[in-house]
């Protein structure tokens, strides 16, 4: 009997390892899978590829356009109109610090009721421990505009009169005035830095897919309570005051919500 | 007799192949030209180099300036030049750069002050002559190289500056892509000038940066009276003029407008004790310490420029003398080279209109009539 429960054991443990080791070789593609078998963090078992899906929030609930309204730490009662930004210079940090750079640049725009994605190609395998990427464009991408795709100067996130792309712009109307406020951020210096740890993920695969919500009660509460009362509600140029109370916020509104 | 035929056969033969080789390149290479028969897609994509006559005046030792990835070419320049003169990059197709940027003014808008819009407004900024534009890019040291406020990192992305301002040409980019999309003529040009028929913002960009480049200007008598000494060049009234344009403690010019280099201006941003409330510089730097600066412009084809000034303020260029002579202020936050003249420049009458004399020695004549231009 003994014996029995033995070679059932080994039978076991035999299986678990072959299918682990299935499961690291398999190069064909696979959806994100949880389990055991991974280590901490996101481990692309071949060279595959992520989907960076960003969705919108205030506080808990899911943002909507105007006329629809939130209230702020401020105690002012905002609308939004328009949100939308560049995400670039996307960079895996793999477990033994090697990054790996994904480059492109993406234009998000808030989509009601949808998430909005763009895909990172070619990933090579191995298991990743952080995700970073800029809010923003490079300096190097932000001197000329002769650029296609999402960088093409007709999307309108371009200042024509100061080279260079409007970082992120959220419009909006406040206060029982529905008085407009306008922030366009953008000018080299003024990119915003977001970095998420994936260790709390134990995820694998060869197509993974990044869930992010842009919390906008963040962008007006925390960590600084942006007051539209008294700080600026019309910002289209690189150096106004309010800008590094906002771009603070800003970096501060965007989480990882879920690894698939 | 048979030998003669064969050696004539193989003669004809290879006259044949290399009439053939000939023949085909001739027909690969794009003529140019801005209209014509449809561009056969079959053909492959060889745009043809421009080279720029370089005029006496400007440094003989290399090329027009321009970036690695839009050098200049036959077609790029023709489809440049052609956008340029078209009022289809504005709304309701009635303002073309040229309306406000006439040759017959060096590039400039007649003698108006301010230039007027699409929709009757009027500007805030005298329209800027341009010429030698590739050497302001290629010799300012920050990136504020366009506009009289620096805004403009390159030649390519100042064009979207008059298109979209809503005070001068007043279009959106995507409007202008498409009406020259569906353009009778554009997509070939397009394609001629970079490949692909498919109208794209930044290929527009490149093709206007690119007539803009060629634009040279520097064939003048003070050019020929400095590079060979010939003094018959200028009068003695004009010599006297020259003299006190470089001496420190009567015009005091050359600080801002050296004419040792072949461009009479540093390439730099100043305040030159003007009493505007424009912050020019300080606008794009949204630093306070550039509010009021604006680019020195070079002193070349000032007699077409007029008036003078970014605000067009000053009409004539006695206007001008008498300014750095008495009109400027003398405190911050002027710069420090006009302010060290505490109490004005003192120039006499005679010395005022030598100057002015000198001033009009660096004029090409040659830029207004130019037929590429």
């Amino acid at each position: 009997m003994k014996k029995i429960v033995s070679i059932l054991s080994i039978m076991c443990l035999a299986f678990t390892i072959t299918s682990c080791i299935k499961d690291k070789d398999d190069s064909t593609t696979t959806t994100g899978t949880t389990g055991t078998s991974y280590d901490s963090g996101i481990t692309f078992t071949a060279p595959g590829k992520l989907t960076f899906a960003f969705d919108h929030s205030f506080g808990s609930q899911a943002l909507a356009l105007a006329p629809h309204s939130y209230i702020t730490a401020a105690n002012d009662t905002v609308k939004v109109t328009q949100l939308s930004y560049y995400i670039s210079n996307v960079t895996l940090t793999s477990i033994n610090g090697n990054k790996v750079n994904l480059g492109n640049y993406n234009l998000i725009g808030y989509l009601a009721g949808t998430p909005s994605t763009f895909e990172l190609n070619n990933i090579p395998a191995g298991r990743y421990t952080s995700i970073s990427y800029t809010v923003g464009v490079d300096s190097v991408a932000n001197s000329t505009g002769v650029h296609t795709g999402d960088l093409d100067p007709s999307h309108g996130m371009y200042w024509e009169w100061s080279t260079g792309y409007v970082f992120i712009r959220l419009k909006g109307r406040f206060s029982s005035q529905n008085t407009a406020y306008s922030f366009d951020i953008g000018g080299d210096g003024n990119t915003m830095a977001v970095t998420h740890g994936l260790t709390a993920y134990n995820m694998g695969g060869t197509m993974l897919r990044a869930n992010v919500n842009v919390d906008l009660a963040r962008v007006f509460n925390s960590p600084n309570v942006y007051d539209l009362k008294t700080d600026a509600i019309d910002i289209h140029s690189s150096g106004a005051p309010s800008i590094p109370k906002l771009k603070a916020n800003i970096s501060n509104a965007f989480m990882i919500t879920g690894i698939q | 007799m048979k030998k003669l035929f064969i050696l004539l056969c193989m003669g004809v033969t290879t006259l044949a192949f290399i009439q053939g080789c000939k023949k085909d390149e001739e027909v690969n290479v794009p003529n140019g030209t801005t209209s014509g028969p449809p561009v056969d897609t079959t053909k492959p994509y060889v745009p043809t180099p421009y080279f720029v006559q370089i005029p006496i005046g400007l440094p003989l030792d290399y090329p027009v300036p321009s970036p690695l990835d839009n050098p200049l070419t036959v077609e790029g320049v023709a489809l440049g030049r052609k956008l340029f003169h078209d009022k289809i990059l504005s709304k309701n197709s009635v303002q073309s750069c040229a309306s406000c940027h006439n040759q017959l003014f060096a590039f400039t808008d007649s003698t108006r002050q301010f230039s007027v819009g699409v929709s009757g407004q009027a500007g805030t900024r005298n329209s800027m002559p341009l010429f030698n534009l590739a050497y302001v890019e290629k010799f300012t040291k920050t990136d504020h190289r366009f506009f009289w406020d620096g805004g403009a990192k390159n030649l390519e992305s100042q064009v979207l500056g008059p298109i979209t301002n809503p005070i001068e040409m007043e279009e959106t980019i995507s409007n202008v892509i498409n009406k020259l999309q569906n353009h009778p003529e554009y997509p070939a040009l397009f394609k001629k000038a970079f490949g692909s028929d498919s109208v794209t913002t930044a290929a527009m960009m490149k093709a206007i940066a690119q007539f803009e480049r060629t634009i040279v200007s520097g064939e003048t008598r003070f050019d020929y009276f400095k590079l060979f000494n010939d003094q018959s060049k200028l009068t003695e009234q004009e010599k006297r003029g020259f003299v006190l344009f470089n001496t420190e403690t009567k015009a005091d010019c050359f600080h801002c407008h050296n004419l040792s280099g072949a461009f009479m201006t540093d390439f730099a941003f100043h305040h030159n004790g003007h009493q505007s409330t424009d912050k020019g510089l300080g606008l794009i730097t949204n630093n306070p310490e550039d509010n009021g600066k604006f680019r020195t412009p070079s002193l070349r084809n000032l007699v077409f420029t007029a008036p003078y000034m970014h605000n067009g303020s000053l009409a004539t260029l006695e206007d001008v003398v008498e300014f750095y002579n008495s009109g400027a202020i003398r405190n911050f936050p002027a710069d420090e080279l006009i302010t060290k003249h505490t109490t004005g420049l003192g120039l006499t009458t005679d010395e005022k209109a030598d100057l002015v004399a000198f001033l009009k020695t660096i004029t090409d004549s040659t830029l207004l009539t130019k037929p590429g231009f």
